[in-house]
């Protein structure tokens, strides 16, 4: 039977309202969805950026006793939190910082080697805000949340024959069969994992705008009001001001908890009368990112917060960096959001494939958009040379080797001949970067923490390659 | 543990080929089994890994799971070459620009503010605590923005939208501004 009018005029329409709104975030989502892919692995990358680092899953408080005291003797600058991270936060690594500095701590609790997140950092400032200024960046980012929902609407309402295509797939031809057909499969069957990026996507940078629209209209502007009533506000304390009795509370937390849930701990507000000490504890089967025990200055117990078991709302809020990065489950549920990611990338490639193939014409953005979805995987790699061989920027690097891509990309005489081009070069490039990584890290470039990227990258290279080489023939 | 693990993910996987065969034969028994095996997965991944991980792996999994009948029914065709399309001649089109550069603002920027207006203003409105009232607004938020968003783009009447999403954002900031709360 036909189609009624109607139902098509409404997929011919909702196709059209899929297209605008596809072009319209085009290039920033596929940036977002590729860094935010990478970067479910961002605390693998911290390891990978000092694999040289002693790794442990064991402590005692000894150790964090000493390495807080060497900390605050050595730093005595202006801050408003200590923090100690345990090998509960998925790096099997004890970490003392400040709201400054960090230092690894040894088996004896001794502060040793500074540590640095520079491309880590990258990586999730350019997922996080693309490295446009941040408060402007957020914003934007999130709204690409929103506009991803639309897009998952949109193409649902676009698609007629979402039942009778199911399960078909044409590979080959001219290859417009083929993006149409990864892009629609992809889509449909992903549905609900790329609801739940948009959603939890939206909610990082829009909450600041909202809490401000509450402060201004309920709190006369007070921002921290907010987030007291919808979160659980700091304890009001009276004390006499002392050195922090971290054993005294540790001792009794690990009566309460199973030490290997321990996250990290905070000193709120040191050396004022205000200050209390907050351990920050996985809730196991939850999406939470933890249950807080909070204690005053001298290690008594004040009471946890609320996060695994009290109000569900603030449950779910306080659920949502979990659920978004893929942050459970250990290394299965990383893979598994690793998988669904790329699946998300490739969507928003071949929406534009897509687009560029029905076109009649064509024109610089042919060769500029292959230029972008497989020169940005080399330029990550490109930026990752520059920062571990010569001390550069990786930003810098980054944006740099991009917009040098998309120059050199206007040369090629068609974008099959930029695809496999930027394949060898990524290939190239992942080859040059292990040969730096090996030069600088020597021997612990043969570590789990170096193995566990580096090995994955090289797979991707040689793929990248073979990939190249069979287009080629 | 790894037992319930392994079988509800063998569950997750039989329940998507069932829907494949179904698709495939057209027998819809094999497909109606399929969905009924894809909702016992889910309760499967929760005995597994407690609600919250197995309601989230439990609908993620298909996504892939689909993929070996995806794989099953594909069809190659042959290489076609590629035809040199003739090169597009760019004109400059002021009024074209302009009308979508206004799209976009009202998209991304009008409908931004508008929207967290008016989803403050009713989150108030419920009766339950901030917290769940923010965490209502966190998730309709951008449900409702890129809904609309859609429905601006497809509609033939887009001042309808604007009229009808200033007059309704004037409304929540007169709620929210205008009147003194307690």
């Amino acid at each position: 039977m036909a189609k009624q009018p109607s139902t098509r005029n409404l997929s011919k329409r909702s196709l059209a309202s899929h297209g605008w709104l596809g072009l319209l975030v085009s290039a920033f989502l596929y940036l977002i969805c590729l860094s935010g892919t990478v970067a479910v692995l961002h605390l693998e990358f911290e390891r990978w950026e000092q694999p040289y680092i002693a790794e442990t899953d064991t402590f005692t408080i000894e150790q964090v006793e000493t390495a807080y005291t060497q900390f605050t003797e050595r730093y005595d600058d202006d801050t408003h939190h200590y923090y100690f991270v345990f090998p509960g936060s998925g790096v099997p690594r004890l970490v003392m910082e400040d709201d400054n500095t960090a230092h690894f701590v040894d088996g004896s609790g001794n502060l040793t080697e500074k540590e640095t997140v520079t491309w880590t950092r990258m990586l999730g400032d350019l997922h996080m805000y693309l490295h446009l200024p941040v408060s402007f960046g957020m914003i934007f980012v999130s709204a690409f949340g929103a506009l991803l929902c639309a897009l998952i609407v949109s193409g649902l309402f676009a698609h007629p024959r979402i039942i009778k295509d199911a399960f078909r797939f044409r590979a080959g031809g001219d290859g417009l069969k083929s993006n149409i057909d990864l892009h629609n499969r992809l889509s449909v069957w992903g549905t609900p994992f790329y609801l739940m990026v948009a959603i939890t996507g939206a909610y990082f940078g829009l909450a600041g705008v909202v809490v401000s629209i509450i402060s201004q209209a309920f709190y006369s502007g007070d921002d921290l009001a907010v987030y007291d009533k919808v979160f659980t506000p700091e304890p009001v304390l009276e004390q006499a001001v002392t050195r922090p009795d971290i054993s005294k509370a540790m001792d009794d937390l690990l009566t309460r908890i199973d030490r290997e849930n321990l996250i990290f701990f905070t000193v709120h507000e040191p050396g004022t009368p205000q200050q209390f000490i907050e351990f920050f504890v996985k809730a196991p089967e939850h999406f939470t990112y933890s249950e807080n025990y909070q204690y005053d200055s001298a290690g008594a117990f004040l009471g946890t917060a609320g996060y695994e078991g009290g109000d569900g709302g603030k449950q779910i809020l306080w659920s949502v960096y979990r659920l978004h990065f893929g942050d459970f489950l250990g290394m299965p549920g990383k893979v598994l959001f690793i998988v669904l990611g790329m699946m998300l990338t490739i969507i928003s490639a071949t929406g534009i494939n897509i687009w560029l193939k029905k076109r009649k014409t064509q024109d610089a953005l042919n060769l500029l958009w292959p230029a972008l979805v497989w020169g940005t995987p080399g330029a990550l790699v490109a930026s990752a040379i520059g920062f571990f061989g010569l001390g550069l920027s990786p930003t810098v690097c980054f944006w740099a080797v991009l917009v040098l891509i998309g120059a050199v990309s206007l040369n090629a005489s068609s974008q099959e001949q930029v695809t496999q081009k930027l394949k060898y070069a990524f290939a190239i490039l992942t080859g040059c970067f292990l040969v730096t990584y090996f030069v600088v890290f020597g021997a612990a470039a043969l570590s789990i923490a170096a193995l566990q990227i580096n090995g994955p990258l090289l797979l991707i290279a040689l793929w990248s390659c073979y990939s190249a080489y069979s287009n080629k023939r | 543990m790894s037992t319930t693990i392994i079988l509800s993910g063998a569950l997750s996987l039989l329940a998507c080929y069932a829907i494949y065969f179904g698709w495939a034969a057209q027998k819809r028994l094999w497909a109606y089994a399929g969905w009924a095996g894809l909702v016992l997965s889910i309760v499967a991944w929760s005995s597994a890994l407690g609600v919250e991980y197995g309601i989230a792996v439990g609908l993620f999994v298909p996504a892939i799971g689909v993929w070996a009948g995806i794989a099953r029914h594909a069809r190659v065709e042959p290489v076609k070459p590629v035809i040199q399309k003739s090169a597009h001649q760019w004109r400059w089109r002021g009024k074209s620009i302009a009308i979508n550069a206004w799209h976009i603002a009202y998209v991304m920027l009008i409908q931004l503010f508008a929207f967290c207006l008016i989803v403050v203003a009713l989150v108030d409105r419920l009766p339950i605590s901030e917290s769940k009232q923010m965490a209502t607004g966190a998730i309709v938020l951008p449900l409702l923005w890129g809904g609309f968003a859609y429905g601006y783009v497809m509609s033939e009447r887009k001042w309808r939208h604007v009229v009808g999403l200033f007059l309704v954002a004037a409304v929540a900031a007169l709620y929210l501004f205008g009147v003194t709360h307690g």
